[in-house]
């Protein structure tokens, strides 16, 4: 995020951003990098006032992004008087200020209380609304599956995945919770598949079109198996990020399927 | 530049700790040079005759603080306690920024670090002005009412020596400010960069060269540096007391030429390294 605003440069390659090289198309680019930063001797307007000197956007521009952010009643008060929450709107409006084609948010809800992630959450959808576009960078996965349309994950500095969640989801499954689940395997196997059928945590999950539902259930109502769970499953984007990893949240070993007791050995008479 | 100069100026002018220190070295002249040597001249302690060069009477003293030597006075005080807070106010313009973290809320809006950098050396070129002439002010105010207080006002300098004098003092100032400067930028924070520059200022240019400056070899070395310097461009306008008359270490000219070109390379070096640095 540093090397795409200008701040630092690439020890290798080379970077694009809005058509040119990083810090050569600034007045373009509206950034919040990490933790805001203002003078906090300065009220949260004439912090405003300094970034748009230097900036060289009109000053009309302040009350604009000040009533964006919902920050217009408090805009006297001095910086340092105001909460984490209220700091990082503030580094939003100064982000707005030059009515930037392209946004750049830098976890923007680092250290929020849960009150502030929600308010942090509505004011970028709402600013990504219209044109403009806005580049979110994040560690908090359901705020991204909230909040963005596309969505990248970088796994040591190269991006190993880009597209729309729906795109990283992948085909939707099923959810499945059937007893005996030995037998419940052994059908679905034979059914469906053993490759698309895994089993965790007591539950079944199908990789199929959620549309087989009624099939996959009558097949095992028909046996004789208790279905007490069916339902459409999509992979949170947490998954889809272990599994673009190959990591976990914590390294438990696969469940194999669970398999039935089979045939009596064969006795030599 | 405009706007980024403007917006420099900005910060400086709402900024309290500038006021302070703007109000701390107006106390400096007004209490320390004028009311507390006013109080002494006029009640001598017991022997203090005794302690002055021969020819040099008391009342000769109180003479110094009338208007005829308010230049001087505001000179001579920019010189160790001046210039230490000239240091810390080139500091705070530059050092705080890194504590605050707003480099980098600058940078990316839009000017350029050069540009941003010089902006900064232009604003403290006016704030340094401003200090200057609110010492010249302080000093000429006390020398008045000291003198109204005596009841002899006597003359004043020449407008053209109380526009060099002034014109020197800023010079100092703006010298020591953007050695400031640079030692905020080279540390990356403050405390450090106060540290050093007051270190500086105290041990090396005031310790090393009063203590070993009569020796000649010493002396040519300390020719090269901008307190010498600043010192010799404030004893260029004369000793405000006749007992103090010394030869400045250098002229005038050559005092002027070498402040200017120190603040012309600190300007440099901050600049460069505010340029290439990456923002962590």
């Amino acid at each position: 995020m540093r090397i795409l605003v200008g701040l630092m440069r690439p020890t290798t390659g080379s970077a694009v951003v809005a058509g040119a090289a990083p810090g050569k198309a600034l007045s373009r680019i509206g950034s919040l990098v990490e933790s805001p930063a203002f003078y906090p001797y300065l009220s949260a307007r004439d912090n405003l006032v300094v970034l748009t000197r230097y900036a060289g956007v009109d000053e009309a521009r302040i009350d604009v992004v000040l009533e964006e952010v919902d920050l217009k009643d408090r805009a006297r008060d001095k910086y340092s008087t105001y909460s984490l929450g209220m700091k990082q709107r503030l580094g939003v409006a100064a982000a707005l200020l030059k009515d930037p084609e392209l946004l750049i948010l830098d976890e923007p809800s680092n250290g929020l209380d849960p009150q502030g992630i929600a308010e942090m959450r509505e004011l970028v959808r709402g600013i990504g609304k219209g044109e403009r576009t806005v580049l979110l960078s994040s560690h908090q996965l359901n705020e991204v599956e909230q909040i963005c349309d596309r969505v990248g994950v970088i796994v040591k500095g190269k991006l190993v995945a880009e597209g729309t969640l729906e795109e990283l989801r992948g085909q939707a499954g099923l959810v499945l919770v059937a007893s005996p689940a030995e037998r419940a395997a052994e059908l679905l196997s034979g059914l469906l598949g053993r490759e698309i059928v895994h089993f965790e945590n007591g539950r079944f999950r199908i990789d199929i079109d959620p549309s087989r539902a009624v099939e996959v259930n009558r097949t095992l109502v028909r046996d004789g198996i208790d279905v007490s769970e069916l339902r459409p499953s999509e992979r949170s984007l947490e998954e889809i990020f272990f599994a673009l990893t190959g990591e976990g949240a914590f390294d438990a070993p696969a469940t194999p399927l669970p398999e039935s007791p089979g045939p009596p050995p064969a006795v030599a008479t | 530049m405009r706007g980024s100069f403007s917006a420099e100026l900005l910060k400086l002018r709402k900024r309290w700790a500038i006021r302070i220190l703007a109000i701390i070295f107006v106390l400096i002249v007004v209490l320390l040079t004028y009311v507390l040597s006013y109080v002494i001249y006029k009640n001598p302690p017991p022997n203090f005759q005794s302690g002055l060069p021969r020819g040099t009477t008391i009342a000769d003293l109180i003479k110094t603080l009338y208007p005829a030597n308010f230049h001087r006075i505001a000179l001579s005080s920019v010189n160790g306690l001046g210039s230490a807070i000239a240091i810390i106010l080139g500091v705070l313009a530059a050092g705080s920024e890194y504590g605050w973290g707003t480099l980098k809320t600058v940078f990316t809006q839009k000017p350029g670090r050069v540009t941003v950098s010089v902006a900064r050396f232009l604003a403290l070129l006016v704030v340094t002005l401003v200090f200057a002439l609110l010492l010249m002010a302080a000093a000429a105010g006390s020398s008045v009412v000291v003198a109204l207080i005596d009841g002899k006002l006597g003359g004043w300098p020449d407008a053209l020596v109380i526009l060099e004098a002034t014109g020197s003092l800023w010079l100092i100032l703006i010298a020591w400010a953007m050695f400031g400067v640079m030692l905020a930028v080279i540390f990356q924070q403050s405390a450090l960069a106060i540290g050093i520059g007051l270190v500086y200022g105290f041990v090396v240019e005031g310790l090393v060269f009063g203590l070993f400056g009569r020796n000649p070899s010493l002396q040519n070395i300390e020719k090269a540096f901008p307190g010498a310097n600043a010192t010799a461009l404030a004893d260029a306008f004369g000793q405000a007391t006749r007992f103090q008359e010394t030869t400045p270490l250098v002229g005038a000219g050559q005092a002027v030429a070498v402040l200017t070109a120190y603040t012309l390379a600190f300007l440099v070096i901050s600049t460069f390294l505010i340029a290439r640095r990456d923002l962590i």
